[in-house]
C-alpha cells in the first residue's frame, strides 16, 4: 500500500496536475480547462476522509503565469448516486451531466498567498457519501476542477487523507481519471507513466495525446509490448494511434510512457479509448502493479553450426 | 529479477583452452562463447529500439543478437538495457541472464591422506584411455593413485594427465607447491 494517495502518484512520475484558465491558449497544454478525478475509498474503510489539494491557488511559485495573475480555479467535490455511474461522468470532455452526483463542497481560488505551496482540505466526508461502486471495490468521490477565468495555469496535486491537516493515507484507496492534464517532468530523459487498466472486453486502444510539442516519444509498454511507438503530438495538436490488445494484456495494466527528448517545461493532455470509443481510466496506483515486459531471450553457447 | 540459467553443455572440442599455469592447462574449456538472441522478443513495433548487453566482464555489445566470448572461467550476469533512439532515453536493467562459463574437463589432485594422492578428472564418463604421470620433487610415478611416505614431505607435486576426449588426445597438468 502507500503511494496511491498522492495524485499524481510516485508511480506516475508526473510533476503536477494542470488546469488552465478559460481564456488560455490551448497551445499552452490544456484542451478544455477542466479536469475530473475520482477517488475510491475501499468498502471496508468507515472513518472520515479528506480530499486535500496542494497549491490550489493560481499565483506564487509553482503556477504558470501569463502576464499578470488573473485566473481563478474552482474545485468541487461530488458524491452520491451518479457521481461515477452517470455516463457523462465517464467522458473525456466536460459536457452534459459530467458534474453528476451531489455537490458536497466547493471552493474557488485566485491569486492568494495563503495556499501557495500549501494544502487546502475538503471534508470531512463520510465514506458513505461516496457513490457505491462495487465494480471498483469501494465508494467513489469526484473532484471537478475548472479554470473558470483568466489565462494562467494552475499546477496542483491531490491527497486522499484520513486527516485534515496532514497527509495520512487511506489504506487500499486509489484514484483515476479519464482524461489527464498534467505537467511533465522537465529533465531530458525523464519518463512519465500513465496506467490505464485494460479489461477483458478491450481488443484495441486508441491513445490520444495533446500538445506534447513532439518533444520525445510516446511509448506503449506492457507485458507483451516493449515500448511500441505511439504517435506523439505537435504543439496545439492531437496525436492519435490505435494499438491492438493481445490476449495476455487483458485484465492487466498498460503503461503509457511519455519520454522527454529534451529539457523543457511542458504541459499536456492524454486519454485512451477502447474499440467502442469508450474512455479507459488511468489509475494513479496501477491495478495489479506496473507491468513488466516478458522478454523471451534465446540463450545458448556458440557451436560450430553458428560459424557456418 | 528474471534469471535464465545457462547450464554447461558439452559440444565438440575446440581449441579454446585456458592456461592456468604450467606447461599444460589444468582444464579444458570447450565453450566460452555465448549468444544472446532477443529475436523472440522483438516485434516490428519495437525493432528500432537499441538493445545493449553488458556481459558482466566489462564488455558491452549492441544488437538484437549479441555474441560474446569470455576470457575467464566464472559466473557472470549479463544485463540488458534498451535505448529509445527518438528521445535518446536509456532504460537500464531490463533483463538479466546468468551465464556460467565452466571448464568441461578439469584435472585435480585429491589428497586422500598424508600418504595417498589421487588424480581426478571431471567428466570422467566422457574420457578414455587416461594415463597419469606424477613428478614428486623430481621422482616419477605412474597411476591414478600413488601411495607412500614420500608424499608426506613432498614440496612440489606435478601431475600430468594424457587422455582421449571425444576422439581428441588431450593433455592437462596441475602443479601444487606446498
Amino acid at each position: 500500500m502507500g503511494y496511491g494517495q498522492m495524485v499524481p502518484s510516485e508511480f506516475e512520475q508526473i510533476t503536477y496536475l494542470v488546469t488552465f484558465g478559460q481564456e488560455s491558449n490551448p497551445g499552452w497544454g490544456d484542451d478544455d480547462f477542466s479536469q475530473v478525478f475520482f477517488f475510491i475509498v475501499p468498502e471496508t474503510f468507515t472513518k472520515p476522509v479528506y480530499i486535500r489539494v496542494y497549491d490550489p491557488e493560481v499565483g506564487g511559485q509553482l503556477d504558470e503565469k501569463n502576464g499578470e495573475w488573473n485566473s481563478r480555479t474552482k474545485f468541487s467535490v461530488y458524491g452520491g448516486q451518479g457521481t461515477h455511474s452517470d455516463k457523462d461522468a465517464k467522458q473525456i470532455n466536460p459536457v452534459g451531466n459530467y458534474k453528476s452526483g451531489s455537490m458536497l463542497a466547493t471552493k474557488t481560488f485566485g491569486n492568494e498567498s495563503r495556499y501557495d505551496e500549501d494544502w487546502y482540505s475538503f471534508g470531512p466526508f463520510n465514506p458513505l457519501e461516496g457513490e457505491d461502486a462495487p465494480e471498483l471495490g469501494g465508494r467513489v468521490f469526484k473532484v471537478v476542477t475548472e479554470g473558470i477565468s483568466g489565462d494562467d495555469g494552475n499546477l496542483y496535486k491531490y491527497f486522499l487523507s484520513t486527516q485534515p491537516y496532514e497527509n495520512k493515507e487511506v489504506e487500499g484507496a486509489n484514484a483515476f481519471t479519464y482524461e489527464y492534464s498534467f505537467r511533465l517532468p522537465e529533465a531530458k530523459g525523464s519518463v512519465a507513466h500513465l496506467y490505464p487498466f485494460i479489461d477483458k472486453r478491450v481488443v484495441s486502444i486508441t491513445q490520444n495525446n495533446f500538445d506534447f510539442d513532439n518533444e520525445g516519444s510516446v511509448l506503449i509498454y506492457s507485458i507483451s509490448k516493449n515500448r511500441h511507438r505511439a504517435v506523439a503530438s505537435a504543439n496545439k495538436k492531437w496525436g492519435r494511434s490505435m494499438h491492438f490488445i493481445d490476449d495476455e494484456e487483458k485484465n492487466t495494466t498498460v503503461d503509457l510512457q511519455i519520454v522527454k527528448g529534451r529539457t523543457s517545461r511542458n504541459d499536456m493532455v492524454c486519454y485512451i479509448t477502447n474499440q467502442y470509443e469508450e474512455a479507459i481510466a488511468f489509475f494513479s496506483v496501477p491495478v495489479g502493479g506496473p507491468p513488466k515486459f516478458k522478454y523471451k531471450v534465446d540463450v545458448r553457447y556458440k557451436s560450430e553450426e553458428d560459424d557456418n | 529479477m528474471k534469471t535464465l540459467l545457462l547450464f554447461f553443455q558439452l559440444m565438440s572440442p575446440v581449441a579454446d583452452t585456458v592456461q592456468q599455469g604450467g606447461d599444460y592447462p589444468s582444464y579444458l574449456s570447450l565453450q566460452n562463447c555465448v549468444i544472446l538472441d532477443l529475436g523472440p522478443s522483438v516485434q516490428s513495433e519495437n525493432k528500432n529500439l537499441i538493445y545493449s548487453w553488458d556481459f558482466g566482464d566489462g564488455q558491452r555489445k549492441l544488437g538484437i543478437v549479441s555474441e560474446h566470448c569470455y576470457d575467464e572461467i566464472g559466473d557472470y550476469e549479463a544485463i540488458l538495457s534498451v535505448t529509445d533512439p527518438y528521445s535518446g532515453t536509456h532504460f537500464r536493467d531490463e533483463y538479466y541472464v546468468d551465464v556460467e562459463i565452466r571448464p568441461s574437463v578439469e584435472l585435480d589432485i585429491v589428497e586422500e591422506s598424508a600418504q595417498i594422492l589421487s588424480a581426478e578428472l571431471s567428466a570422467a564418463s566422457e574420457i578414455e584411455a587416461a594415463r597419469f604421470y606424477w613428478d614428486i620433487d623430481g621422482q616419477y610415478y605412474m597411476g591414478d593413485q600413488i601411495e607412500g611416505d614420500f608424499i608426506k614431505g613432498a614440496i612440489q607435486i606435478r601431475l600430468l594427465a594424457i587422455f582421449t576426449y571425444r576422439g581428441e588426445v588431450v593433455q592437462l597438468s596441475k602443479t601444487v607447491i606446498r
